[in-house]
């Protein structure tokens, strides 16, 4: 409901200049001249730098691709795995720092063509890093994931439930919010503005997004970087098939999230074959997953076996064993 | 400000109330159902969708051979197919436990994908269906007709009230929301009727969808539905989850969205932030309605598959 609020707010923005108020006409100054609904170019102080251009120690003409940042990941890899004290973490990040800072005018000379990959792509790392932090490491993230654990529990265990729902939407909005730099400060959509194109769907795969990466830092990045393939990849099939039409990679896209969301779909008889004393067991009463409890002995004897688990699971299975 | 006075109280603006109220009632009965059963519903917004869709492209496919007879059966493969795919929606939240919200996302992903694929593959352009010549027809007196759906609608609320709250499926239909253990140790099969219930409220969406796209208009166009779903569940939660309730929550809601279609192109207001009135009353009257009367085993999966 709030992005319909949005795009009426934004059309009003960068639609027109001029609004009728009660029979008279009142100006706004956001529209840049012309037929397109945009607005005007940001100033070149307020736009982030393409990572080409965050990276480049070269001149502007003379690309050279800075490698200091490699060479601190590895300071930091390595003295992750050789340091052999309490405080390695922090002592391995200052080594990185040093050693980046010191190799950073170390660089190969790259001819790539201008990119639109800009600093929000950092950004979007940083702020995955951290969701992590605080979600796992701070009071404020232990209580946000009681609360969406068990908000009843929380709620006795002293957390208020309003207060860290109202935090989680708030924190949830600033990192939407902050997609909005790599569209305007970045210039994702090939010009320093706001534009009436900006792709709304992202929003909605985000949901997705988050889900497949089941809501950890590290999912996320990994299941972002699968739809931003996808993404790039029906872009690029589109251009090149003509026959293909564009939102084959919206079903896609959605398909995915479907068997995501129903799990495990084939039947357990597949993916956890019941064993055969079982087998043999339930061919007096019928099919294996609908047996009766299993006695006592057997059960055991399954278990023992370091057979699948079944006999348990099937005994879950009558009505009131599954509440 | 006296010519919008008169305007709103004139036949014209009732007519135009009266369409807009019958998509959000149909959808909003349609979560009913479903949401009485235990199941949330966040699809219905992709249901219309499919409604609308496979409506307009059946009624143009078959118009040529069965002329007037074209759109009645749009509007019933509309239905179906928007209840195939609240079918899949329940299979997903009944049968494998998936987070209801989830699936219903899914299906509104898909909702978002699949019509430009098959408008694409049939006309070849991505946005529209070409318009029917047959839509269904308009019956009523004098300035006041409507197409069969806004009967429809209108019937389906005693309906609705008279199945949920006078026979016995209803019973069980409610007793399945509130504690399907329950239920199910008095015999009732919750599965068969949440699945009966999401099937339901595919159906009423699928005909909300077409009356939107052969009722109201005579095309189906992209992003039709419009949020039309989302209000629709708005209206649900506002009408705590009552026939009546929900009656009373999409006039409501229907009413604003035909005072922002009147005022649009006026100079009262900017047109553009006038669309934005029914959206943005509808999340303030939210605010001020709590979730208390939600049934209780809403959005929880019940038993083992």
């Amino acid at each position: 409901m709030l992005n319909y609020i949005a795009s009426g707010i934004f059309v009003f923005l960068i639609g027109s200049n001029t609004f009728p108020l009660f029979g008279k006409q009142r100006n706004l100054p956001f529209k840049a001249p012309g037929d397109e609904a945009q607005s005007y170019e940001l100033h070149p102080g307020a736009r982030l730098p393409t990572l080409l251009q965050l990276l480049n120690v070269g001149t502007p003409d003379q690309m050279k691709l800075s490698l200091g940042w490699v060479f601190a990941l590895v300071a930091y890899a390595l003295g992750r795995v050789f340091l052999r004290r309490n405080n390695s973490s922090l002592i391995s990040a200052v080594l990185a720092l040093v050693v980046g800072a010191l190799t950073w005018r170390v660089g190969v000379p790259v001819q790539i063509e201008g990119s639109q990959l800009n600093l929000a792509f950092l950004l979007a790392l940083l702020c995955a890093a951290l969701f992590g932090t605080l979600m796992w490491r701070t009071a404020t993230g232990y209580a946000l994931r009681a609360v969406g654990l068990s908000p009843k529990a929380a709620e006795y265990g002293g957390i208020s439930v309003a207060k860290n729902t109202v935090l989680a939407m708030t924190l949830a909005g600033m990192f939407a919010g902050l997609a909005g730099t790599h569209y305007v400060q970045g210039g994702a959509l090939d010009s320093y503005r706001l534009k009436g194109n900006m792709p709304v769907n992202v929003g909605f795969d985000g949901i997705a997004v988050a889900l497949m990466g089941q809501s950890t830092p590290l999912g996320v990045v990994a299941s972002s970087a699968l739809f931003g393939t996808i993404d790039t990849g029906g872009v690029d099939v589109s251009i090149k098939m003509t026959g293909l039409n564009r939102d084959i990679v919206t079903v896609l896209k959605a398909l995915v999230v479907l068997f995501i969301a129903a799990g495990g779909f084939l039947s357990r008889r597949v993916t956890d074959p019941p064993a055969p004393v079982l087998l043999k067991a339930a061919g007096a009463t019928g099919k294996a997953e609908n047996a009766p409890v299993v006695p006592a002995a057997q059960e055991g004897a399954v278990n023992a076996s370091g057979l699948p688990n079944v006999a348990r699971s099937s005994e879950e299975k009558t009505r009131e064993g599954g509440k | 400000m006296d010519s919008v006075l008169s305007q709103i109280i004139s036949v014209t603006f009732l007519v135009t109330f009266i369409r807009s109220v019958t998509p959000l009632l149909l959808t909003g009965l349609g979560g009913l159902f479903s949401e009485r059963s235990g199941v949330v519903n966040i699809a219905l917004d992709g249901l219309i969708i499919f409604g609308a869709l496979a409506g307009a492209v059946v009624t143009q496919v078959t118009e040529p051979r069965l002329g007037a007879l074209a759109p009645w059966l749009g509007w019933v493969t509309g239905a179906l197919v928007a209840g195939f795919i609240a079918w899949i929606h329940a299979v997903l939240s009944i049968k494998y436990r998936a987070d209801q919200v989830i699936s219903g996302t899914a299906i509104n992903l898909l909702a978002s994908g699949v019509p430009s694929v098959i408008l694409a593959a049939l006309y070849g352009t991505s946005t529209e269906s070409p318009k029917v010549n047959n839509p269904l027809p308009l019956w009523g007196v004098g300035d006041l007709k409507f197409s069969p759906p806004v009967y429809f609608a209108a019937l389906m609320v005693p309906v609705a009230w008279y199945v949920l709250y006078r026979t016995p499926y209803g019973l069980r239909l409610r007793a399945t929301g509130e504690q399907p253990g329950a239920a199910a140790s008095m015999g009732v099969n919750v599965q068969r009727m949440r699945y009966s219930a999401v099937i339901l409220s595919g159906l009423l969406g699928g005909t909300a969808g077409v009356f939107m796209s052969i009722g109201n208009l005579s095309a189906y166009t992209r992003n039709m539905s419009a949020g039309m779903g989302f209000i629709a569940l708005a209206a649900l939660i506002f009408g705590q989850w009552k026939p009546l309730g929900v009656l009373g929550a999409t006039l409501l809601f229907g009413f604003l969205q035909a005072l922002s279609l009147t005022l649009d192109g006026r100079d009262i207001l900017p047109s553009s932030l006038v669309t934005v009135l029914p959206y943005l009353i509808t999340i303030l009257v939210l605010v001020f309605t709590g979730r208390s009367a939600a049934p209780k085993a809403l959005g929880k999966p019940y038993g083992d598959h």
